[in-house]
């Protein structure tokens, strides 16, 4: 020992000169901890550095009955944002040997009472207090709390294993362990003296496959010997009881570190997970927690919870526990990059945490975009139209510096804006004609929406008033959200996915595999619109939408009824109320971050196709936001805005960040989700269809609408015509955000090329005849053709180009239409950029 | 609603409180007018009605509901428990009816009960339905198997138990036999025999395996089988003998555990079932799979043979039951109808009825002729475990219910038991005992007496070691024996102190005894004295009384002779009056005398009285003096006797614990010993074993060298018969070439022959042709003249036509003569061909003959080897003979070792054949 520990100090030696001090203090360290050396010798690490801090997690200790085990990490954060874990060089020291044992870097309680652990790596230390009780207690192992945890572990209750619907190979467990009563009867009363054996535990069938010492299907889950072993063969010893009643359940489960920022391919990073129960104690359930990372191309996590970084990138660590998952954002810079910060201004807070996080990243954001793509891109984005030549014009020309902001506002200020909205809303809140919907009550819907658009009334007011909506779908046309959808269970999960952009569907039959949300979350939510009454009103296409004031939802495992429980909230006095007001009042009010979130998410997306949090209707914990400190602000600040759309669409279109050119630089050239540069957009279906419609100078005729009217103001989600369709226009048939196609493809590129959308409009147009007519030349034509299409003039060569042609051809009216046709079927044209 | 019919009393009294179906009372009809319309309108007809019709059925009518719904026809007449409504409506059947409701009351599905058993009456005057199909006769018929003449019991099967387990696990199995008072239960991997009389271990059957999940007796009770293994990797059937608890057979071979098997009664058939959903019949002969059954969809979870063999029921965990024919594994029956697993199958002795068992919770009973639902009913909520048909065709039953019950075949609960601890999973009815063993899921095993209900105490599915056992007895004799020697002591000491006691006493009594005679005799006196007292008071009295009277007589006379007197003095010359006086005066003087004579008679009876006082006074005295002395000896004796008494009991009580302590240590001793024998036992039975084992290992041995010798031996033939193919080919070369000799020389005789045979042709030809030659000759000569005679007659047609005959005829012969000739030339060529032939023929014979020698030497050459290659086998046949002897002296070792331990095992062992 003692010589192993001297060469590594030579080796040390020749390596990095040590200091007096710190060959002591290495000496010492073995000397006081004589487990730990191990690791010591396998990568010598560079002490804690001068300006680096040191963190150690948990925060405190606390130690409940005998069984209770406590790992701790330690980690070093160096200036410049990267951290390193060095728990393997900590020394740790408690002041009261006799209450704590510790032993690689894991308390162990001895006898009750407080005390603190001194951690220190080289020269610099933190203390930790550490509580202990109960030590002399070891409680029997609960089925719940012991138990359960193993199959989630071991992954005997997945969908692909015995967590499916109709089990594996003859046994089924509830999927993730939703059931548990029905787990411990199927494991030990199902097929009784099949799958245990209480009189020798190790030969029972459950023992013997979860080893795999008789042929397993899934292999071995666990090992002979092990903690998980030895746990579940205790627990059989003892009688493989259940548990008498109610146990704790877990409130919370916190991973540790929260972040870590790795340096190069190699480096690692041990994370712990601690649950806390109900009852107030806590539990290190790092070996009981499921591991995973959703980005394995950076960051791969083994199940004892050491992550090792590979490519550079962004992964979230998550570790799932009972219901819970948590994660912990990781960052994988390449090793030793070299790199220099741009320092790029900020034009207000969205720049500040969007730089921030790049700077993290180690990326610097592109350049800013020009005034004509400004002009462009901005129009399109919030009107949904392109500038005309003189807008463009007129704004190339403004030497304002304030151009931009005040371009926006002017755009926010026209009705497009509007229209704009009352589209991406129609699509959310499925306006289309159905069986239980007629023409009229479609109609009468959309305008309400419109109206209340129109009118700015707040968000949270609209929502408000639609999910508490009461009367006749003609009389009241907002009750035509509940005529959409009648089924109750359907109904909550489109109120979670479009105003909290939560898929709870998953939750219908098991815990959420994912996501927090349990099964007794889902039909507690589900109760709050199980009293929705409908009944027919005098008119045949009416239908009248009452509270009902009674009747429940009920949970499939063992028919009980869940009291009305907000998502992720308190279960509210119901007394006497509507159910759906309170939790409208609930689903808009200030608690309820989801809501707001969700808005201002949905926008971002609208400006930067994909949202903070992607895809926008997919909030989930293991789907965590790309910039979570800029969601919450932006959100936050849509609060105080009083959820006025314009003000937040205004600070997200004057943020230099929606300025950024789409010309990436050599930092930035894979970045696709940290907005450090614009991205290419395919115009979406109804805009498309209205600019080819304004650049030709023609008219649309929709069903229900007036000739002229654009593609955007169509209300029934049923009008469609085949440009739209085929561009992907959403059929408002599900709420969910992949309705509306924004992935170009075969059919699209053909159709402009063949159809006769294009074509037909330019002759029906007849804008070059005009031009021609009215004497202009045909370089002005050209020009005016590429400012009406793509808000620029041409580059020489182009304009070089299309006037050789069309002076070679005799009739120049076909070649400059052939040129027109040209831009049109052209991706600069199809494209925001 | 109440029927006119109904009296107004009745209506008024139980109207408002009764039900609305009538029920009818318990002799008179239901019917359905009367008693059925109303229960059914009341809880069925808002949904089954003309208007509604759910399910297309109407209720209202008798037609309507005759007619059946859209799942047909609801009724059974004559069998409530096989209709369709009755079933819905009890809920024993999906969909439940009235549907999210608890049934309808009790007493109305009694009405109906009542009325489809009672053949579906419409109202009074109709006649009762014939049922439909023929009603299954639950009769039993006489059961094949006979009790046999000797019943198999355990003789003496090591007690040792294979495992003893700290806890208990539940316990799947138990069988009894069918003849014998004896059950066997499943243990950890051994299986536990019980006597079912006494209770106690009649042996431990070890199943080295895992863990044994089905046990079954043979019919005749003679062996007992147990299927099971390890879960997940392997499963097997093993036979053991009942009474030696050897291992008789080891059948199949499975990939899971077996979940069920059964031994045909005529114990050539083993069938067993798994998870692996096949069920296997294996010949208990040859151990080879006979027939492999692939039809279950899921794990065979029951398997049973007939009582008479001829079918095998099995069952599986999708609820499928399963008859086949058991010889052929040809499908015979397919019983559908149970919901959910299968969890038993069960025969009645005499192979008519199959009871199933499922975890639907209903037990249903089929009959065997085309496979019909005979009875169904709900047995225990939450499902069946584990039934079984009595000898006298009822059935037992457990399940999740935890309740054991016995039911008639009908359905009707005889009895139900005290719930267990946990789920019920095993049960068997004992016939011998008439007792019921049920085990559950906690492992204990329970048994109860059927008739009384009473719970008998002793089985378990995890004895105690022998050693563990000697240890309690051990301890039970050192704790009991230091306590009987002081016990001992102590009664010594009562009872000496008794004795002295007791003497003292005696003496007293004796005392007490004369004082009393004293008393008796004084009392006496005392009492003659008082009669003498008594006698002369009376006798006083009596003379008192007739002095008092005499006396009271005087007064009138007094009074009479007074007013004589007067009379008299008022006119003394009445002479009436003076001979009134006199005469007066005359009953006066006597009866002045008699007074006289009296109170003398007085005076003497005072007298006599005062003499008796007198001598009553001294024999008082002397009594109560003699009565002082014996109260004075009984107070004593009373004041000894409780001393005495509690010493008597507390000497009959230290006796007592004595006896008691006695009794115990010796039953400690006796258990001690019991135990003791038993681990010699064991350990002898164990040596024993170890000895068939060496020796079968002995016998493996020498089969494995006679195998081996065999091996060689054939090797050796085969040597021999190549030497011999070899030689039979040599020979044969010999024999080919010999035959083509003889086929050449034959040839050569034919050539020869056909040579002589074609000369002659030739001659003959010859002869012809000269024939020939000399009639043309003379036909020349004709023609000649003909020409002259044409010359001279020129233009004679006639002699014109002759002589061109002639010529014609000339040249025709002129033409056969050629032909001849030639003809004869190609014989002659041919035959010279022949005789080429010829030459070359003996040419090749003399060439051959020439070889001749060389082959047969040759062939020669292979008889020696081919005699020393026969005597190999000879002798390898011998070596053979040997070791098969060896083989034979050896098992006669095994089975001599065997005698041993079966005579150990106290066997009666037929003597071996000489």
């Amino acid at each position: 020992m003692i010589a192993s520990i001297l060469r590594l100090v030579l080796v040390r030696d020749r390596v990095i000169p040590l200091s007096g001090i710190q060959r002591l203090g290495a000496l010492l360290l073995v000397a006081a901890c004589p487990s730990v050396p191990g690791a010591w010798a396998e990568e010598p690490v560079a002490p804690v550095a001068v300006g680096e801090s040191l963190a150690v997690y948990p925060t405190s200790v606390h130690l409940t009955t005998c069984r209770d085990r406590q790992s701790l990490i330690v980690q070093a954060t160096s200036a410049d944002g990267v951290t390193r874990d060095v728990t393997g060089q900590a020394t740790f020291v408690i002041e009261h040997p006799d209450r704590v044992a510790v032993e690689g870097g894991m308390l162990r309680p001895l006898a009750d009472g407080d005390t603190t652990l001194k951690v220190a790596v080289g020269e610099k230390s933190l203390t930790v207090p550490v509580h202990v009780e109960r030590a002399g207690e070891d409680p029997p192992l609960s089925f719940r709390l012991d138990i359960m945890p193993v199959f989630l572990r071991a992954g005997c209750n997945t969908g692909s294993c015995h967590g499916a619907a109709r089990g594996k190979d003859g046994f089924r467990l509830s999927l993730f362990g939703f059931d548990p009563d029905g787990d411990h009867h199927r494991l030990t009363r199902e097929f009784s003296g099949r799958r245990l054996n209480l009189a020798i535990a190790e030969e029972s069938l459950l023992m013997e496959k979860s080893i795999n010492a008789v042929p397993h299907s899934g292999g071995g889950k666990i090992k002979k010997g092990d903690e998980y072993y030895t746990t579940l063969v205790r627990w059989l010893e003892a009688g493989a009881a259940n548990d008498p009643g109610p146990v704790p359940a877990v409130v919370k489960v916190e991973i540790d570190p929260p972040t870590a920022v790795l340096d190069g391919e190699g480096a690692t990073q041990k994370f712990i997970v601690r649950a806390k129960y109900a009852d107030g104690t806590d539990r290190d359930v790092t070996n009981l927690a499921v591991f995973s990372s959703n980005n394995d191309n950076s960051a791969v996590i083994v199940q004892d919870g050491t992550m090792t970084a590979k490519n550079r990138g962004e992964a979230f660590i998550m570790a799932r526990y009972d219901t819970h998952t948590v994660g912990s954002h990781v960052i994988v810079l390449p090793k030793g990059l070299v790199f220099q910060w741009s320092n790029p201004p900020a034009n207000n807070y969205v720049d500040q945490f969007v730089n921030a996080k790049l700077l993290k990243l180690r990326i610097n954001p592109s350049e800013l975009c020009t005034d004509d793509e400004f002009i462009r891109r901005v129009s399109l984005d919030i009107c949904g139209t392109l500038p005309t030549s003189d807008e463009l014009q007129s704004f190339l020309a403004s030497a304002d510096p304030a151009k931009r902001e005040h371009l926006v506002d002017s755009l926010l200020e026209r009705k497009e804006f509007v229209e704009m909205w009352v589209m991406k809303w129609s699509e959310l809140l499925m306006i289309r004609t159905s069986q239980q919907i007629s023409y009229k009550a479609m109609l009468l819907y959309y305008n309400w929406l419109q109206q209340q658009i129109q009118g700015n009334v707040p968000i949270d007011q609209l929502v408000r008033d639609l999910l508490s909506a009461k009367g006749g779908t003609f009389s009241s046309a907002a009750t035509n959200y509940y005529q959409n959808e009648t089924d109750t269970l359907k109904v909550s999960e489109n109120v979670a996915q479009v105003f909290m952009g939560m898929r709870i569907q998953c939750a219908q039959c098991h815990n959420h595999p994912f996501d927090r949300w349990t099964m007794d979350d889902y039909y507690g939510f589900a109760n709050f619109f199980a009293q929705i009454g409908r009944k027919p009103g005098e008119d045949p296409r009416e239908t009248i939408v009452f509270n009902s004031g009674g009747g429940d939802v009920k949970h499939p495992v063992g028919g009980r009824v869940i009291a009305p429980k907000f998502l992720g909230g308190d279960t509210p006095d119901l007394a006497g109320k509507d159910r759906r007001e309170v939790m409208a009042a609930w689903l808009t009010g200030p608690d309820n971050t989801f809501f707001s979130q969700n808005l201002v998410n949905l926008v971002w997306a609208h400006f930067f196709g994909p949202g903070l949090i992607n895809d926008v209707d997919d909030v989930r914990v293991s789907n965590p936001p790309v910039n979570k400190e800029l969601l919450e602000e932006l959100a936050r600040r849509f609060v105080d805005y009083k959820y006025d759309f314009k003000k937040l669409v205004r600070d997200i279109c004057t943020s230099r960040t929606y300025q950024l050119s789409t010309k990436t630089n050599e930092s930035n050239a894979t970045d696709e989700r940290n907005f450090s540069h614009s991205l290419l957009r395919r115009v979406r279906a109804e805009v498309l269809l209205d600019m080819v419609t304004s650049v030709t100078d023609t008219k649309n005729k929709f069903s229900g609408l007036p000739i002229g009217a654009r593609a955007v103001q169509i209300a029934d989600g049923n009008t469609s015509t085949y440009f739209l369709t085929t561009f992907g226009r959403a059929t408002r048939g599900t709420v969910c955000s992949c309705e509306v196609k924004m992935e170009p493809n075969l059919s699209q590129a053909l159709h402009l090329l063949n159809g006769d959308t294009i074509q037909g409009k330019i002759q029906q147009g007849g804008l070059i005849k005009r031009l021609l007519d009215a004497g202009q030349p045909p370089e002005a034509i050209i020009d005016e053709i590429y400012r009406r299409s793509l808000t620029r003039l041409p580059t020489e060569k182009e304009k070089e180009a299309m006037l050789g042609i069309v002076r070679e051809d005799p009739n120049p009216l076909l070649a400059l239409e052939d040129g027109f046709w040209a831009i049109l079927n052209s991706r600069e044209f199809v494209f925001n950029h | 609603m109440i029927t006119t019919r109904f009296p107004l009393l009745t209506a008024v009294i139980f109207g408002a409180a009764f039900l609305p179906g009538q029920a009818a009372s318990a002799d008179e009809a239901v019917t359905f007018d009367d008693n059925v319309l109303p229960v059914l309108r009341q809880r069925c007809g808002s949904c089954h009605n003309p208007d509604k019709k759910a399910g297309g059925l109407d209720i209202t009518t008798y037609t309507g509901l005759m007619a059946g719904g859209g799942s047909g026809g609801s009724i059974e007449p004559g069998d409530a428990s096989a209709s369709y409504l009755y079933r819905l409506v009890t809920q024993e059947d999906e969909p439940k009816m009235p549907p999210d409701s608890p049934p309808i009351p009790e007493e109305e599905r009694a009405v109906l009960k009542r009325w489809i058993d009672g053949g579906i009456l419409e109202n009074k005057g109709s006649k009762a339905a014939a049922p439909k199909k023929k009603k299954f006769n639950l009769a039993m018929d006489t059961a094949p198997t006979e009790r046999p003449a000797t019943v198999p019991l355990p003789a003496h099967i090591p007690l040792e138990p294979a495992v003893h387990t700290r806890s208990l696990n539940a316990c799947t199995s138990i069988a009894t036999s069918p003849w014998a008072p004896l059950a066997a239960v499943c243990g950890q991997k051994q299986v536990l025999l019980y006597r079912t009389d006494t209770r106690e271990l009649a042996g431990v059957l070890p199943f080295p395996e895992g863990r044994p999940q089905v046990l079954q007796f043979s019919r005749n009770g003679s062996l007992v089988l147990a299927g099971g293994g390890r879960g997940g990797a392997s499963g097997k059937v093993v036979v053991w003998s009942v009474d030696s608890g050897r291992r008789v057979m080891e059948i199949g071979d499975e990939l899971d555990t077996v979940l069920a098997a059964d031994i045909s009664s005529d114990h050539r058939l083993v069938a067993l079932g798994g998870p692996q959903k096949v069920v296997r019949i294996y010949s208990t002969e040859t151990g080879e799979r006979l027939q492999e059954m692939k039809k279950h969809t899921d794990w065979v979870t029951a398997v049973g043979f007939s009582p008479d063999g001829v079918l095998l029921a099995t069952g599986d965990r999708n609820g499928g039951v399963m008859v086949w024919e058991s010889g052929t594994g040809r499908d015979y029956l397919t019983l559908a109808g149970h919901t959910a697993a299968i969890t038993a199958v069960s025969w009645r002795g005499d192979s008519n009825l199959l009871a199933t068992g499922s975890e639907d919770g209903t037990i249903r009973l089929w009959e065997m002729e085309n496979g019909g639902q005979v009875k169904s009913w709900n047995a225990h909520g939450g499902g069946v475990a584990a039934l079984e048909f009595t000898r006298d065709g009822r059935i037992v039953s457990i399940g999740r219910d935890k309740q054991p019950k016995i039911w008639a075949q009908d359905g009707n609960q005889q009895k139900a038991f005290d719930a267990c601890a946990d789920l019920g999973l095993a049960v068997s009815f004992c016939d011998e005992t008439d007792s019921v063993i049920v085990g559950d899921w906690t492992g204990e095993i329970r048994v109860w007496k059927a008739t009384d209900g009473v719970r008998l105490s002793g089985i378990t599915s995890n004895p105690e070691p022998i050693a563990a056992r000697i240890a309690a007895a051990e301890k039970a004799v050192g704790e009991r024996a230091p306590a009987v020697e002081p016990a001992k002591v102590v009664a010594a000491e009562v009872a000496s102190q008794l004795a002295g006691m007791q003497q003292a006493y005696d003496g007293l009594m004796q005392v007490k005894v004369g004082a009393d005679t004293q008393l008796a005799e004084t009392q006496k006196g005392f009492d003659a004295a008082m009669a003498v007292k008594a006698e002369a008071a009376a006798a006083y009295a009596v003379a008192t009384d007739a002095a008092v009277a005499a006396a009271r007589d005087l007064a009138p006379l007094v009074e009479s002779q007074a007013k004589s007197l007067a009379a008299v003095a008022q006119n003394p010359a009445d002479e009436g009056a003076k001979q009134s006086m006199a005469q007066v005066g005359e009953q006066l003087r006597l009866q002045r005398a008699a007074i006289a004579a009296r109170e003398a008679e007085l005076m003497a009876s005072a007298t006599r009285m005062a003499d008796g006082e007198k001598k009553f006074a001294e024999t008082a005295a002397q009594r109560d003096q003699a009565k002082a002395v014996a109260d004075q000896m009984a107070a004593k004796v009373a004041e000894m006797t409780p001393g005495l008494e509690a010493l008597k009991t507390s000497a009959a009580a230290a006796a007592t614990k004595v006896a008691e302590l006695s009794t115990q240590l010796d039953a400690a001793r006796a258990d001690l010993a019991r135990w003791q024998s038993e681990q010699a036992f064991v350990q002898k039975y164990a040596e024993l074993t170890a000895v068939v084992a060496a020796r079968e290992e002995g016998v493996r041995e020498v089969e494995a060298k006679v195998a081996e010798i065999r091996a060689k031996m054939a090797g050796d033939e085969q040597a021999r018969r190549g030497i011999e193919a070899q030689r039979g080919e040599r020979l044969k070369a010999v024999e080919v070439l010999s035959a083509a000799l003889a086929a050449a020389a034959g040839e050569h005789a034919s050539l020869l022959e056909r040579i002589a045979k074609r000369q002659q042709e030739i001659v003959a030809q010859q002869g012809t042709i000269d024939t020939i030659t000399k009639a043309t000759g003379m036909l020349e000569q004709a023609a000649t003249q003909a020409k002259a005679a044409l010359d001279v007659v020129a233009g004679d047609a006639e002699l014109a036509a002759a002589h061109k005959l002639l010529i014609d005829t000339l040249a025709a012969k002129a033409a056969q003569v050629k032909g001849m000739r030639e003809w004869m030339e190609a014989l002659a060529t041919e035959r010279a061909g022949w005789e080429k032939q010829a030459a070359e023929t003996v040419a090749k014979m003399e060439k051959r003959q020439a070889e001749m020698p060389a082959l047969v030497a040759a062939a020669a050459e292979m008889d020696g080897p081919l005699v020393e290659a026969a005597k190999v086998v000879e002798g390898a046949a011998a070596a053979v003979a040997v070791t098969e002897a060896e083989a034979a002296a050896k098992q006669a070792e095994v089975e001599a070792a065997v005698r041993d331990l079966l005579t150990l095992q106290g066997i009666q062992v037929p003597a071996p054949a000489p």
